[in-house]
């Protein structure tokens, strides 16, 4: 009787997420309601190849974080380096053939989790093919210059008119040149920004490999384990056949407690599966994560929260293949 | 007490003798040791504010000259004051205990929020949830030649 269960409930998932990849798709129609640049964005994005340096910039609590990245891209590859001098120099990540690989080398330790280049941008993709009152409004405005190529900015507001993102474009090959985003009182939470760019450069078929014999492989789920195991809770997981992958696995201690967070990469959308020995209040939660899809339960002692961008119904399927990581 | 001799070399800025260094730090002990043994202690207490209590009664008792009793009310204050600090100390920590719970969720939906706004930021790159510096030497396993490859090309 259980494998026509997960039968059934495999073809459920599916049928879930294949009407949300439908419904984050936009049709030629639609397409064509956006600003050319955007358009020009979109069917150029999987084509580019270029080399250059980006500054990142995150706002982690009061403080605002930043480095910098060399960045070398051929189409759905994609490799990222570290200037010495920074924090993270002598660290890699290479996307390639779907698969993401992270080189620590103080660690001597390499990170394997699924590709998520596409994840930023399907998230615009997706944010743009909304439908409904809650669809934001896009506006082209000025040409700009970054890293000394003309871009075009692009505004992107909430219905109230508040700007959530801001990307700069750019003009000829549709490159996201610079992206900013800002929190609901518009205070900025994040930005990437090239400061200098090749668009004719020479690569290397294997600058998007990291090979190196002796250094151990680390996968999310061994890392879930050891997480678990060292905050003295349970390697619960989502299951592997959801059609969600485990991309990363942390620990934070807000209150002295510890929380197992595991982020997961579905269809252009990321959910979360916390773990904590506290309690929840459920009504607390969807006031304030409003807009969200948020379920909490207990089991195996713990209490578990989902929270995704996604049907409150799929999430407590999602929620229903919990299970002890193997 | 230091003698006038010793305190007209100190004046003066004079090296002083060995012997002379020594009845200095003796002096310079015998005015600390009280003041040390006056401070007050870390933990708050009924029987603390009680002794509290009897200095500050002293306090009010008439003294020979006003110069030698002046130490005394400043001390007073002073551990007043380390009271005062101790008890604000321990209110503030309560407060933050009880505004802990409520902050549960909270946190939990702004980690999600994060960690998505950072994805979209970060694209290929290096995602602030993720981001670990390298911290002591690297892990050299095997030969690696790349320095000396360079060299040679």
């Amino acid at each position: 009787m259980k494998p026509v269960v997960s039968l059934i409930c495999l073809a459920l998932l599916s049928a879930g997420a294949g009407a949300q990849s439908r419904s984050q798709k936009l049709s030629e129609e639609e397409l064509k309601k956006l600003p050319a640049v955007v358009q020009l964005a979109l069917r150029n994005f999987s084509k580019l190849r270029y080399s250059g340096t980006r500054i990142v910039e995150f706002r982690q609590g009061p403080e605002r974080k930043r480095h910098t990245e060399w960045v070398l891209r051929d189409g759905s590859r994609a490799r990222t380096e570290f200037p010495e001098g920074s924090a993270f120099a002598g660290q890699i990540i290479v996307e390639n053939r779907g698969e993401r690989r992270h080189f620590f080398p103080d660690r001597n330790e390499i990170h394997v989790m699924p590709a998520r280049r596409d994840e930023a941008f399907f998230r615009l993709f997706a944010m743009l093919g909304g439908r409904g009152s809650s669809t934001p409004k896009i506006t082209a405005g000025d040409p700009d210059s970054i890293a000394g190529h003309r871009a075009i900015q692009v505004d992107v507001s909430d219905t109230a008119g508040n700007v959530i993102q801001k990307l700069w474009i750019h003009a000829t090959n549709g490159l996201v040149m610079k992206r900013e985003i800002f929190d609901r009182v518009g205070t900025r939470i994040g930005l990437f920004e090239f400061t200098s760019i090749d668009f004719s450069p020479r690569i290397s078929r294997d600058e998007f490999e990291i090979k190196r014999r002796g250094a151990q492989i680390v996968t999310p789920r061994d890392r879930l384990r050891a997480e678990a195991q060292k905050a003295g809770l349970q390697p619960l997981a989502l299951s592997r056949s959801s059609g969600w992958s485990l991309e990363h696995v942390r620990v934070i201690r807000p209150a002295g407690e510890p929380i197992l967070v595991q982020t997961y990469i579905g269809k252009h959308t990321p959910v979360t599966l916390f773990q904590l020995k506290s309690e929840v209040d459920q009504q607390r939660l969807d006031r304030l994560g409003r807009g969200l899809s948020i379920h909490h339960w207990r089991q195996d002692g713990v209490t578990l929260v989902l929270v995704g961008d996604l049907p409150a119904e799929s999430l407590r399927q999602l929620a229903a293949g919990v299970s002890r990581s193997e | 007490m230091l003698d006038k001799n010793l305190l007209s070399k100190l004046q003066r800025e004079e090296r002083l003798t060995s012997l002379e260094a020594e009845r200095l730090d003796q002096a310079l002990e015998a005015q600390a040791n009280p003041m040390l043994q006056a401070l007050p202690e870390d933990t708050v207490s009924l029987s603390w504010r009680s002794a509290l209590n009897e200095r500050l009664l002293e306090q009010s008792r008439p003294v020979r000259s006003p110069m030698l009793g002046l130490w005394r009310p400043v001390l007073g204050l002073g551990l007043a004051g380390a009271l005062a600090f101790a008890f604000l100390i321990n209110r503030r920590q309560d407060e933050v205990r009880v505004v802990s719970g409520p902050n549960l969720e909270a946190t939990l939906i702004q980690e999600h929020i994060r960690t998505d706004q950072y994805l979209q930021i970060a694209g290929a790159g290096l995602a602030a949830h993720e981001a670990r510096p390298v911290v002591g030497p690297v892990r050299d396993v095997g030969n690696d030649l790349q320095d000396l490859d360079y060299l040679t090309l």
